[in-house]
């Protein structure tokens, strides 16, 4: 019988030293971690990149036999840092005209120019909040809006419900103040 | 009952279906207002930071993601850094490999005291197992080509020729035998002149009995205004005497409270049997046995024997004024020509003084040079600035035309 990847992930962590674990664990998180990723930096390639990125150093660190038992929440919290990092070197501007010469390239779905203007600028305040939040506010964050379960973000995490549904808590709320104090509450 | 707490409330937005958490917050939400408002508050923010978040949505979410090929480009990323690994691991040695530095100088000090002191642990003498082999002789390859030492017979033979020819040439042997006399040669006469010294003197007294008082030099000036003197009576103005000399020249010095000559032998306060005024033998203001206001022997100003000579800071005279000397009747007569040659003191008022004749003519012409000389008139030499009496030397040639 088949043992889920998230078994396989708190329970034999030592022995993911092989390509073939290394590849069923991609193939789970991989997708993800991408889309994930996406709504932080906003470009796919850019993402797919930070995605691959994290996969390589978790390769690197299974190979330095430290022992981890939970490789998922090593990723994500990898991935998280390198999304933050990456954020925080790009340039908006540098980041809105590329967003705009891909649009122009080979956006399936025009509108409004004025109305993509206003999104994209929307989406550029959410990410400055929430790279000034704590990397795992800002991960438990993106994770809930990118369609994980709170019982995947638990198992990711290694935590338990009550405690992530704190985490979760403290992080929205701080998510808001951030907010506030950064573009005001009529925002 | 107790109120829920913060993560109950958020427990409840998150869970969905009848979970056990639901119930138990629907059931304390009914009877708690405390609560209620709590719980309205965190429904408030979760809606308010859902909405934001909700902004991060995008088209690309839905785009299709090559895992496959992102999977074999992270596999060959590992295998490339695994192959650089592997030649780094083999070009360098293992870190078991490094011994440290004092590990290593423990051990040998440690052998050496075991084997050469203590001689354990002493190895045998090791045993030679190779044996020589006998190799062809380099000097073998001569009889390869005897022609080489033909040869080289040839050119020693030739060469001990030649120079037995040379050396029993007699040509070669009187060559050999003549003397060959070094010259020391004299370039005195070609030496630069020294620089000349300063010279002068000077003298005085009171016409006393006793030699002059031993005392204290006065200081050199180049000017005089107050002769040294025993002083007998304090002056109503006192000012310090001085001697005519260059400011830099150095005095024989005592620690005498009187004035007098450093020199002299007896502290006696007498001002010594010259005339002029100062001290001394000689006369003049000044002090010593010469003549003027110098010191020493000399005349003139200065220190020493006698007056300034041009050089050492002593420029020369020069003849700013010159009457021709007339020729002597009997010279003229038997058309007599020459050169006189006259020694003066040019003094420090341009007139040319104590003149003597160096090198004369005779027939009445030596006169006449002085004669004409005397009334030459001179730029005086300079020392510091000042006017000095110096020595100089004039020809004065008589030619008949």
């Amino acid at each position: 019988m088949r043992q889920s990847h998230e078994a396989l992930l708190l329970t034999d962590g030592p022995e993911l030293t092989s390509d073939h674990v290394f590849e069923e664990l991609f193939l789970e998180h991989y997708p993800r971690l991408v889309r994930t990723l996406l709504r932080l930096v906003g470009n796919p390639g850019q993402a797919e990149e930070l995605a691959a990125d994290a996969f390589y150093r978790l390769h690197q660190h299974r190979s330095q036999d430290q022992p981890d038992e939970n490789l998922a929440g090593w990723l994500y919290r990898t991935a998280m840092n390198l999304g933050l990092d990456a954020m925080r070197a790009n340039s908006r501007r540098s980041r809105r005209e590329e967003r705009a010469q891909r649009e122009g390239l080979g956006n399936q779905t025009p509108g409004n120019p004025l109305y993509e203007l206003l999104a994209e600028e929307q989406r550029e305040r959410v990410r400055t909040v929430i790279s000034h939040l704590k990397p795992i506010q800002g991960q438990v964050l993106l994770m809930g809006s990118s369609g994980f379960t709170c019982k995947e973000i638990a198992e990711v995490l290694g935590s338990r419900p009550d405690s992530l549904y704190m985490l979760i808590s403290r992080a929205r709320a701080q998510f808001e103040k951030e907010y506030v104090s950064l573009y005001g509450r009529a925002e | 009952m107790a109120c829920l707490r913060e993560s109950d409330l958020q427990g409840y937005l998150e869970e969905s279906g009848a979970t056990p958490l639901r119930r138990m917050v629907e059931s304390h939400l009914v009877s708690c207002a405390r609560c209620r408002t709590a719980f309205d508050r965190v429904v408030a923010t979760h809606q308010r930071v859902n909405a934001w978040l909700s902004e991060l949505a995008s088209p690309a979410d839905e785009l299709a993601v090559d895992v496959r090929g992102a999977l074999s480009r992270v596999l060959g990323r590992v295998e490339a850094h695994a192959n650089a690994d592997y030649h780094l691991a083999r070009l360098l040695a293992p870190a078991a490999v490094e011994i440290p530095w004092y590990v290593s100088l423990y051990c040998n000090v440690r052998e050496l005291i075991r084997e050469d002191l203590l001689g354990k642990d002493k190895l045998p003498p090791l045993a030679l197992t190779s044996k020589p082999i006998a190799v062809k002789s380099i000097w073998g390859l001569y009889a390869k080509n005897p022609k080489s030492r033909y040869i080289s017979v040839a050119v020693h033979a030739a060469v001990f020729a030649l120079l037995m020819v040379t050396f029993t040439n007699k040509a070669v042997q009187q060559k050999l035998s003549e003397r060959l006399n070094l010259i020391d040669p004299n370039i005195e006469p070609y030496k630069p002149p020294a620089p000349k010294q300063a010279a002068g003197g000077g003298g005085g007294g009171a016409r006393e009995i006793p030699p002059v008082t031993k005392g204290q030099a006065p200081k050199p000036a180049l000017k005089q205004f107050t002769p040294p003197m025993v002083v007998k009576e304090p002056p109503k103005l006192a000012m310090a005497p001085t001697i005519v000399a260059p400011p830099d020249t150095v005095l024989p010095q005592n620690s005498l409270p009187n004035w007098g000559d450093p020199l002299a032998k007896l502290v006696n306060g007498s001002n010594g049997p010259g005339f002029g005024g100062g001290m001394g033998n000689g006369s003049g203001g000044a002090l010593g046995s010469g003549r003027g206001a110098g010191f020493g022997p000399g005349d003139g100003g200065g220190i020493g024997g006698g007056v300034y000579r041009a050089g050492g800071g002593v420029s020369q005279p020069a003849v700013i004024f010159k009457v021709d000397p007339e020729y002597s009747e009997e010279a003229r007569k038997a058309k007599y020509s020459g050169t006189v040659m006259l020694a003066v003191i040019v003094d420090a008022e341009g007139r040319a003084r104590d003149i003597h004749v160096v090198k004369s003519l005779g027939m009445g012409l030596d006169e006449k040079a002085i004669e004409a000389v005397a009334k030459w008139k001179f730029k005086p030499g300079m020392k510091g600035g000042q006017a000095v009496n110096v020595r100089a030397t004039i020809e004065v040639n008589f030619r008949l035309l």
